[in-house]
C-alpha cells in the first residue's frame, strides 16, 4: 500500500519523464542522418571542421547513440527526472495537511522514506528502459544497427551511477521543501560542482593527467567509455557514488527522525 | 461608540496603494528564494564560461588555426544563444510558478480570495513581480559578461551585453507568460513544472529539427536575425517583427490565463 | 482497570515558549476521557507527543506500556491506537474506497461490519475523490477510518468539528458504543455539551499544565455554585476555606464556586451570618471557564 501511495504521488512526473525521454531520443535519432551528412561534408571539405571523433560518428551509429544520448541529452533528462521523482515525502505532506494522518499509521518514518525512494529508483530504472525501447524502435525506423548489449550496459551504468542524484534530490527537498525553490537550488548545488569538475577534468585530460577527483566525476561515470565491458566500468567512481548516496540517505533519515510535525 | 465610515477619495487611494504594496510584498516573499537561487545559477554559469574562455579559445584556435574563434562569437554562441538562454528560460519558468491554483492545493486560497482583491489583480501583480525578477536576472547575468571579461584580459562591449540582456528578457516574456498559464491550470506542485518544461523542450527540439518553421522565440531571444555573422555582435537593427510577435503571443497567453482564473472554482 | 496512557513531567518547548509544562496525566483503560483546554493550551502538542509526531523536550510518557519517545515502541503504539487529527485532510488524489483500502492494509483487526455500516450511515460516495468531498464528508471519512481500525485506544482531536448536529449525534453514539465494547477513548473538544454527554473522565489543561483531573460524576457531584447574600458587604479574604475555587463579591452578594468540602463551606458562610444561601449545580462549561480564568 505504501508503494501504491508513492506511485500515485509520482505517476504524473513519471509519465512526463517518459514523454521527455521519448522526445529527446526521437529527436536525436531523427537528426542522425542530417548530422552524418554535415560531418561528412566537413570531413570532405579541407576548410571544414575535422574532429578526431568524426569518422566514428559517421560510420558507427552505436557511438552516435552513446555520444548524444548517454553522454549528453538523455543523461541530462534522466537526471532531471530522477531528481523530480525524489521530491516529496512527509515534509511535503506537512504543507498539504495530511502528514498527521500518515504519521498516525503504524508505519515508521524510515519506512515511509525508503518506500518512496525505492519507488523513485524503480521509476528511474523504468524511464531508462523506456528510452532503450524508443532507441530500438527508432533505430529500426531509420534502418540503423547497433549493439543492444552496449545500449543496455550504458543504461545500467547511467542508473547505477545516477542513483546518487535521487539521494541528493531527496536530501535537498528535506532541507528546502516546497515552493519550487528546491528544484532550482538542487540544480545550483549539482550544477556548479559539475561544471567546475568537468572543466578541471577536461583540462587535465587535455594534458594527459589525472587526479583523485576523477572518482567524483559522476556525469562522466554515468556515461562511461563508449565501449563498455567489465574492465572499463568505472568501479571506483561507482563506489564513491554509492558511498555518497548512503551518506545523503543517512542524513535524510537522521533529519527525518528528529523533525517535529 | 462612534463608528466613522469614510468615503474620502484620498483614503481610497492610500488604501489601493497599501493593498498593492502588500500584494507585491507577498508575491516577492513567495518567489525571492527562487530568484536568489536562479541568480546564483546564472552567475555561476557566466563566471564559469568567462573564466574558462582563455583556455578554451587557446585550445580551439590551436586546433583550428584557419577558423579562429573570437571572443564575441564564443560569448554569443555559448551563452546568449545556448547555455545562458537555456538556464534563463528554466529560471523564468520556475519563477512564474505558484498562484491561486497552487494555493488551493495548500489550503490557503480561501484566505487569499477572502481579501477584497480581484483575482485578476492578484495574477497581474504576481506576473509583474515575476517579470521584474526575470528581467533583473537577464540583465544581471548579461552585464556580468563585460565585467568578468575584463578580468581575463578580454573585452566585451557593455552596450552589447545590455542589449542582449534586454532582448532576451523581452523576447522571453513568452516563456514567463507560458509559465504563468501552466501554473494556473495545474494545481500539483510538480505537474505544472514537468508539463511546462516538457512542452518547452518539445517546441525547442521541433525548431531544431526543422519541424516547426517561422517565428522562433528562442532565436528572437538571442536575436539570431540581427547579428553580424562574423563577430556575432548586434548590428543595431532591432528585431521588431519577432519582438512584436513575442508580445502578441504573450498577450494571448496572459488573456487565456485571466480567463482561466476567472472561470475556475477555487 | 489498568492505565492506558500515562505521562510523567512531560514537557514541550518551542523556542522560548513552553507549550506543555510538566504534564502528569493518566487515562484508565475503558474510560472515555475528555481532554479540555483553551486554544493554545497544549492539547494538540500533548497528543502529538503521545503519538511520536513531535519529540518531548523532557519527561516521559507511555501508551499501553510502550514509551512514546522511542521510535520502535511508537510504532507499536500506533498499531493499537487510532488517531483522528483535528485537521482531517486526507490524500486528495485517492477516492473514498481507495483510502479505506489503503488504511485497512495496516490494521489486521479492521472492523469490516462497522465500515459497511458507517459508509451507509455517513452516506459517503465510495468512488468520489477525496479532493471533491465537502469538509463535513471529509470529517466523516476521517472518523470512519479511525473508528474501524479495531484499535484498543481511540485518540480524537476535535472529532465533531465541521459536522451538522445530526452527524454529531451519530458520532457521539458511535463513540459511546465503542467505549461500551471496551475501547478507551481519549478526545479533545471545545464542545462542552458533547463532552458532558459522553465523557466519564475529565482532564483540563491550561497553559501547559493540568488544572483538573477527575471523574465526570465526581465533578458534577462535588462542584457547587453557592450564592449568599449578607446584611453588610463582605471581603473576599473572609472566604479562604479549602474547597473554594473562586470567590466573586458584588457588594453584599457573594458567589462561590466550590470543588469539594461543600458542607464546611456552607457552615462557614452561615457563621458569617448570610441572609440567604442558594446552592446550585455547576455546569462543566462554568467549571471550565472558572478554571482557565482563575489562572
Amino acid at each position: 500500500m505504501l508503494l501504491y501511495k508513492a506511485w500515485a504521488e509520482t505517476r504524473v512526473r513519471f509519465f512526463a519523464g517518459l514523454i521527455a525521454a521519448c522526445i529527446v531520443c526521437v529527436y536525436n535519432i531523427h537528426v542522425h542522418a542530417w548530422q552524418v551528412e554535415m560531418w561528412t561534408h566537413d570531413m570532405q571539405n579541407p576548410n571544414g571542421y575535422h574532429f578526431s571523433w568524426m569518422p566514428l560518428g559517421i560510420h558507427n551509429y552505436g557511438w552516435y547513440l552513446w555520444q548524444y544520448l548517454y553522454n549528453n541529452y538523455l543523461q541530462q533528462v534522466w537526471a532531471l527526472f530522477a531528481l523530480l521523482f525524489a521530491f516529496g515525502g512527509l515534509i511535503r505532506e506537512r504543507s498539504s495537511g495530511t502528514v498527521l494522518f500518515s504519521l498516525g499509521l503504524p508505519v515508521s518514518r524510515r519506512r515511509w522514506l525508503f518506500t518512496r525512494l525505492a519507488v523513485a529508483v524503480l521509476e528511474s530504472i523504468a524511464l531508462s528502459l523506456f528510452a532503450v525501447l524508443v532507441v530500438v524502435i527508432g533505430s529500426a525506423v531509420i534502418h540503423q544497427s547497433y549493439s543492444l548489449t552496449q545500449v543496455l550496459l550504458h543504461t545500467a551504468l547511467m542508473v547505477a551511477a545516477g542513483v546518487f542524484i535521487i539521494a541528493f534530490g531527496n536530501f535537498c527537498y528535506t532541507l528546502f521543501p516546497g515552493n519550487y525553490l528546491c528544484l532550482i537550488l538542487t540544480l545550483v548545488l549539482l550544477g556548479v560542482p559539475y561544471l567546475l569538475l568537468q572543466t578541471y577534468m577536461q583540462h587535465l585530460r587535455y594534458f594527459g593527467r589525472t587526479t583523485w577527483l576523477r572518482y567524483f566525476d559522476f556525469a562522466h561515470a554515468m556515461a562511461g567509455p563508449w565501449l563498455l565491458n567489465w574492465t572499463t566500468v568505472p568501479w571506483m567512481t561507482l563506489l564513491a557514488t554509492w558511498m555518497l548516496t548512503a551518506a545523503f540517505a543517512g542524513i535524510a533519515v537522521a533529519y527525518g527522525d528528529r523533525v517535529d510535525y | 461608540m462612534e463608528i466613522a465610515l469614510t468615503t474620502s477619495g484620498i483614503n481610497q487611494q492610500q488604501s489601493s496603494w497599501s493593498k498593492g504594496r502588500a500584494l507585491v510584498g507577498k508575491a516577492w516573499k513567495e518567489s525571492r528564494g527562487r530568484f536568489y537561487a536562479a541568480l546564483a545559477l546564472l552567475t555561476a554559469l557566466v563566471v564559469y564560461a568567462v573564466l574558462t574562455s582563455p583556455g578554451f579559445l587557446a585550445r580551439y584556435n590551436a586546433r583550428f588555426p584557419d577558423k579562429p574563434l573570437i571572443y564575441s562569437v564564443y560569448v554569443w554562441s555559448g551563452l546568449f544563444h545556448y547555455a545562458l538562454q537555456g538556464l534563463w528560460i528554466l529560471a523564468a519558468f520556475v519563477i512564474a510558478l505558484g498562484g491561486l491554483a497552487r494555493e488551493k492545493a495548500t489550503g490557503v486560497s480561501l484566505f487569499t480570495l477572502g481579501l477584497p482583491v480581484r483575482r485578476q489583480h492578484l495574477f497581474l501583480i504576481r506576473a509583474t513581480v515575476a517579470w521584474t525578477e526575470s528581467i533583473a536576472l537577464g540583465l544581471a547575468s548579461a552585464l556580468l559578461v563585460p565585467i568578468l571579461s575584463f578580468l581575463v584580459g578580454e573585452s566585451y562591449p557593455v552596450a552589447q551585453a545590455l542589449a542582449f540582456g534586454v532582448l532576451m528578457s523581452a523576447g522571453g516574456l513568452v516563456i514567463l507568460a507560458f509559465g504563468l498559464l501552466i501554473s494556473e491550470i495545474f494545481e500539483g506542485e510538480f505537474t505544472g513544472p514537468v508539463v511546462g518544461l516538457c512542452t518547452l523542450t518539445a517546441v525547442f527540439l521541433s525548431y531544431k529539427a526543422h519541424t516547426f518553421h517561422g517565428w522562433n522565440v528562442f532565436d528572437v531571444m538571442s536575436t539570431t536575425a540581427s547579428i553580424d555573422p562574423t563577430t556575432q555582435l548586434l548590428t543595431g537593427a532591432v528585431p521588431w517583427t519577432g519582438l512584436v510577435i513575442c508580445l502578441l503571443v504573450s498577450l494571448g497567453l496572459f488573456l487565456t490565463t485571466s480567463v482561466v482564473i476567472r472561470a475556475r472554482d477555487l | 482497570m489498568g492505565v492506558v496512557i500515562e505521562t510523567v513531567a512531560l514537557k514541550k518547548t518551542y523556542g522560548k515558549h513552553e507549550a506543555v509544562r510538566g504534564l502528569n496525566l493518566s487515562v484508565r483503560a475503558g474510560s472515555v476521557c475528555a481532554f479540555l483546554g483553551q486554544n493554545g493550551a497544549g492539547k494538540s502538542s500533548t497528543i502529538k507527543m503521545l503519538l511520536g509526531m513531535i519529540h518531548p523536550t523532557s519527561g516521559t510518557g507511555s501508551i499501553f506500556g510502550h514509551r512514546i519517545d522511542r521510535e520502535k515502541e511508537s510504532l507499536l503504539i500506533r498499531q493499537k491506537a487510532a488517531f483522528v487529527a483535528e485537521d482531517k485532510r486526507l490524500y486528495d488524489y485517492m477516492s473514498v474506497a481507495q483510502i479505506i483500502r489503503f488504511t485497512k492494509a495496516f490494521f489486521p483487526r479492521w472492523n469490516h461490519d462497522l465500515e459497511r455500516r458507517l459508509l451507509e450511515q455517513f452516506e459517503l460516495p465510495t468512488e468520489r475523490r477525496i479532493g471533491q468531498l465537502s469538509k463535513g464528508m471529509r470529517t466523516k471519512l476521517a472518523l470512519l477510518l479511525g473508528f474501524t481500525r479495531g484499535c484498543e485506544l481511540l485518540i480524537l482531536d476535535e472529532p465533531t468539528e465541521g459536522l451538522d448536529p445530526a452527524a454529531i449525534e451519530d458520532v457521539l453514539q458511535i463513540v459511546v458504543s465503542l467505549a461500551a465494547e471496551g475501547t478507551t477513548v481519549f478526545f479533545s473538544s471545545h464542545q462542552i455539551a458533547e463532552v458532558e454527554q459522553v465523557a466519564d473522565h475529565v482532564l483540563m489543561i491550561d497553559r501547559g499544565k493540568l488544572v483538573l483531573d477527575a471523574p465526570m460524576d465526581q465533578v458534577k457531584e462535588q462542584y457547587r455554585h453557592i450564592q449568599a447574600v449578607f446584611p453588610e458587604p463582605v471581603e473576599e479574604r473572609d472566604f479562604r476555606v479549602p474547597g473554594i475555587e473562586k470567590v466573586r463579591t458584588e457588594g453584599r452578594t457573594v458567589s462561590l464556586v466550590a470543588s469539594h468540602n461543600v458542607d464546611s463551606i456552607l457552615e462557614h458562610v452561615r457563621m458569617l451570618r448570610a441572609g440567604s444561601i442558594d446552592v446550585l449545580p455547576v455546569s462543566l462549561k462554568e467549571i471550565f471557564l472558572e478554571k482557565v480564568k482563575s489562572r
